[in-house]
């Protein structure tokens, strides 16, 4: 007892051990002496209790920061940012031993950078739209709804009368100013001889340039206050008077004539960016053809600015009391059997959510964003991979290098450093690659998608936040993994043995494939099922024929030259036969009309309207089911007679009426035509098939009484440019002076599924890139695996193996990857693609071959790139193989 | 770097130091410290003063013997340097100027 008392006492052990803990290593010697020789003395002076506590408080009271460590503390005079020059020999020399590796490597992290890159740059600008003007956040817009008979429409414009009424009436509007379309869909501009045919001429008030931020480049201040006066975009100045290089061709004061009337340019803007929801090419002075007290058409495209810290919820109560209790309204409301309601839309949310009558650009698809973006970041990821399995394969030829480093005094952090300088000088290498093959594809892109990009879109602080920030992801997501887990290896071990390949590595690296080529197996089985979806529709019976129909417009001021072009077309024996119609597919028709119903009152509903002349059923082929088509030259026809198809006489309940749809009344009271049913037309697609055929009204257009803007000229299939330079032959002779644009119906047809279209062409290349990037890590990882393999290979042989044989061997862990890729990949991709086939009413049936394609497809290129590598390596005669090393 | 002035306690360590010759360490600078002031200065003042000697290059340190009662742990040595010595003088010499202004009747009564 006494001897262990005065012998043996320690010190308390774990105020010992948070000193070495906390003590820098130089000064722990001796401090740690000095305070272990005062716990003696204080033991033999004051027993062990008190000497414990004071050892304690000292320890305690050594936490300062001369004695506490620091991180470098013990090498504090290697200057370790030295070792990065070291870095880049290093990473110079392996990519002159191994170029293959490099090249694999950049090329797949450039495609990756360069296709998320300009996938981002869609979105910015997408979302960006309309952000551009100063008070974005301010300006809303005046819309309107009707409901007629349970059918709600929603129109992007207004009656002019309206926003006049309340700009005055409501004291939260600080600014309101209106747009119409001069020409829709064009306007015809006339200098001199030349003739312009503009999209985007509008009407507008002259405080427009208070609500939108539209620089002025040239001109007055206030351009639009007297009549007759019009503001060109720089472009279209340009276009008309060539460029302003000197005084002397200033524009500015010029004139041009539009519908025979001489406009005073009196200031030019700014073009404005593609991302603007209105994009005027020309303004002209509201006064010169818009009207003021108009309630009950809505033609105006109206915005109201608000003052800054507006109530929105508040303004929004006001304008609605306004709205409700507004005598005007109140008496359109009764005319039209409506119940009319008021939108004030922002701005910022136009672009996102315009599925309004008579928008002027078509809108945003959010699911393309969500599209893209998906996509983009499945590159990143990809091209991510790929470099990380390839350092980790390539790792086993470094063994040896971050041993002798490990053993000189690398720590693990060193190493670490060492292969993240390695992928950051890689990624910075393709980053500029793959910027450069965004430059070239940006053109591309814009023909692809029919948008414009641009590089000063690309230049702005928010993308180049983007860039940035998908540049970091990458770094990280290539150089994070092999980094760590090479810089972890234990030198012994590493010298001791001959390093295969570990489980645990082996077992990520595998997840990395298949997380990669399930990407591919998704894009392959979108493009698929798009592209299925695009044939289908356009196979689609459609219940007329749209092939080899050409569509001309004939200028309304020269109606009377129509019957002298419409005989000279039929004299060609290549031309079919010529009808007139005032629909063409791609704009709406839509009207407000009074129909009886099946207990006979007439209520209102909008539907679909056309007219056409006698020819128009015939030409297109359209069959009447019941009843009979309009009589040439009718001027009973052209007052009062209306055809209808099937699904309107469902939607009416005439078939459940006696008589039958026959000599029903329909009153089409917003264009002055009441008249009774005649016949039936057998259902058509003549719109979009995303949506069920609707009820159509078509009333009688007529050969003289021209009603019609488009001619439909039938031509047959064989001679087609001839007969289409004999068509702008004539339209020239009798049109002079208006442009010649011509269209084919199926054409048409076509353009109204653009949108995915484009997708499914996207996609397309989309799809190629994603396999091409996977093939290449495959290509390269099969090399590396080949080369760790070459003994066993050779040994293999001289016991008989067929190069057959080996290939199936050095594949087979691969493809059986690729399978486990696709078992996880096909659902989720026919989950997603499932919601945006709802969008269409008519889907392509799903077949087998969808779910087989992909496989196979990916199945078969990716044995393609291994075979490179694999068959090279069977083929190696044994006796070189078992001599290497 | 600090300033390399010689403050009192500083200065009183080093002499200690210069003192104690070749038993120079930590503990034992402290022991005769509290001996000859008659003060209880802590150890951990002490260790500190003379870490910042060594920083300021006024004293050099070795490692030393090691005993039992250390746990086989060595002493760190103390011995003064050659700007120790030359500051220690300089303290010295100034304050024997001073010194020799003082008038004499000041301290007569004492």
């Amino acid at each position: 007892m006494k001897m262990r008392e005065s012998e043996n006492v320690e010190p308390p052990r774990w105020a010992d051990r948070l000193l070495s803990w906390y003590c820098r290593p130089e000064a722990l010697e001796d401090l740690q002496g000095d305070l272990h020789e005062l716990f003696a003395r204080h033991k033999d002076h004051r027993g062990v209790a008190v000497a414990r506590l004071y050892y304690i408080l000292d320890v305690l009271s050594f936490m300062r920061p001369y004695i506490i460590k620091t991180k470098h503390a013990s090498y504090r005079k290697t200057n370790y940012r030295m070792m990065f020059n070291n870095y880049f020999k290093t990473t110079y020399r392996y990519i002159q031993r191994e170029p293959r590796y490099f090249i694999v490597n950049v090329l797949g992290l450039a495609l990756g950078i360069g296709s998320s890159l300009i996938l981002f740059s869609y979105n910015f600008s997408e979302l960006t739209f309309d952000r551009h003007h100063q008070f974005a956040d301010r300006i809303y817009r005046i819309s309107v709804s009707t409901e007629i008979d349970g059918d709600y429409t929603e129109f992007a414009a207004s009656p002019p009368a309206l926003g006049l009424a309340m700009a005055h009436d409501l004291a939260a509007i600080i600014e309101m100013a209106r747009l119409k379309f001069m020409g829709y869909p064009f306007t015809v501009i006339k200098s001199g001889d030349n003739v312009f045919k503009e999209k985007q001429v509008f009407m507008a008030d002259s405080n427009i340039f208070k609500i939108f931020t539209y620089p002025l480049v040239a001109g007055d201040k206030n351009p639009l206050e007297k009549r007759f006066s019009i503001v060109l975009s720089e472009t279209l100045s340009t276009k008309i008077f060539g460029k302003p290089a000197s005084r002397a061709s200033n524009p500015v004061g010029k004139t041009v004539k539009i519908n025979d009337h001489e406009f005073t340019v009196t200031a030019i803007m700014k073009d404005l960016p593609f991302n603007d929801h209105l994009q005027p090419n020309a303004l002209i002075s509201w006064h010169t053809g818009g009207g003021d007290d108009i309630w009950d058409d809505s033609h105006a495209y109206t915005y109201a600015l608000l003052p800054e810290n507006h109530d929105y919820p508040e303004f929004i109560v006001k304008a609605e009391e306004f709205f409700n209790n507004n005598a005007n309204i109140i008496s359109v409301q009764e005319r039209f059997g409506a119940k009319a309601g008021l939108i004030l839309q922002p701005l910022l949310k136009i672009h996102f959510d315009s599925k309004k009558q008579y928008e002027i650009k078509s809108g945003g698809n959010p699911s393309y964003l969500y599209a893209f973006f998906v996509i983009g970041l499945f590159f990143l990821i990809s091209s991510g991979i790929n470099y990380t399995n390839l350092a980790m394969a390539a790792s086993s030829y470094r063994y040896k290098e971050i041993g002798v480093r490990k053993v000189l005094g690398a720590k693990s952090g060193q190493v670490q450093k060492q292969f993240l300088t390695e992928a950051t000088l890689l990624v910075i290498v393709a980053s500029i690659a793959g910027i450069i093959l965004m430059l070239l594809a940006i053109p591309f892109f814009n023909q692809l998608m029919d948008y414009r990009l641009t590089v000063s879109n690309l230049l702005q602080p928010g993308f180049l936040l983007i860039g940035a920030g998908s540049f970091i992801l990458l770094i990280l997501l290539s150089g994070f993994y092999p980094a760590f887990y090479l810089s972890r290896f234990n030198p012994v071990y590493i010298f001791k043995t001959k390093l295969g390949t570990k489980a645990g590595n082996v077992i990520f690296r595998k997840t990395l494939i298949v997380l990669q080529f399930s990407i591919a197996v998704v894009m392959v089985f979108a493009t698929l099922l798009v592209t299925a979806q695009m044939r289908f529709i356009n196979n689609k019976e459609l219940g007329f024929n749209k092939e080899n129909v050409v569509i001309v417009s004939i200028p309304g001021n020269m109606a009377q030259n129509f019957s002298a072009f419409e005989n000279r077309l039929r004299q060609n024996p290549h031309i079919h036969g010529t009808a007139t119609c005032d629909y063409i597919p791609g704009y709406s028709m839509i009207d407000e009309h009074k129909i009886e119903r099946e207990n006979g009152e007439m209520r209102s509903r909008t539907v679909a309207r056309l007219h056409f002349d006698e020819d128009f059923i015939d030409l297109l082929d359209l069959k009447v089911v019941e009843g009979r088509s309009f009589n040439s030259g009718s001027a009973a026809d052209f007052n009062g007679a209306y055809l209808v198809n099937e699904t309107a006489v469902k939607a009416f309940g005439w078939d459940k009426t006696e008589d039958g749809p026959i000599g029903k009344r329909i009153n089409g009271f917003n264009y002055g035509k009441s008249g009774k049913v005649i016949g039936v037309v057998k259902d058509a697609f003549l719109f979009s098939l995303r949506s069920p055929v609707a009820p159509v009204v078509m009333g009688y257009s007529g050969k003289k009484f021209y009603w019609g803007e488009s001619m439909y000229i039938k031509i047959d299939g064989e001679t087609t440019d001839e007969s289409v330079s004999f068509i702008e032959k004539a339209y020239r002779d009798l049109f002079p002076g208006t442009a010649f644009e011509y269209s084919f119906l199926d054409d048409r047809f076509q353009r109204l599924y653009d949108a995915d279209m484009k997708m499914s062409t996207t996609l397309t290349i989309g799809a190629y890139l994603m396999i091409f990037i996977a093939c290449l890590g495959l290509f390269g990882l099969s090399a590396f695996m080949a080369m760790q393999r070459t003994k066993e290979i050779g040994i293999r042989k001289i016991l008989g193996a067929s190069v057959t044989s080996l290939m199936t061997l050095l594949s087979g862990d691969f493809l059986k990857l690729i399978l486990i890729a696709n078992i996880f990949a096909l659902p989720a991709a026919y989950l997603s693609l499932n919601s945006w086939l709802d969008n269409y009413a008519f889907k392509v049936p799903l077949g087998w071959w969808f779910f087989a394609m992909p496989v196979v497809l990916v199945f078969f290129i990716a044995l393609l790139s291994l075979s490179f590598q694999t068959f090279k390596a069977a083929r190696k005669d044994p006796v070189d193989t078992l001599r290497y090393e | 770097m600090k300033g390399t002035n010689l403050g009192e306690f500083e200065e009183l360590v080093l002499l200690t130091v210069v003192v104690l010759q070749e038993e120079a360490y930590s503990i034992a600078i402290t022991d005769e410290i509290n001996r000859i002031t008659g003060r209880k200065v802590a150890f951990g003042v002490v260790h500190s003063a003379l870490d910042r000697l060594e920083k300021k290059g006024l004293a050099d340190s070795r490692m030393g013997a090691s005993t039992r009662v250390r746990g086989g742990r060595r002493k760190r040595l103390f011995t003064i340097s050659a700007a120790g010595k030359a500051a220690l003088l300089k303290a010295r010499n100034q304050r024997a100027a001073l010194w020799k202004l003082v008038p004499e009747t000041t301290f007569k009564n004492i």
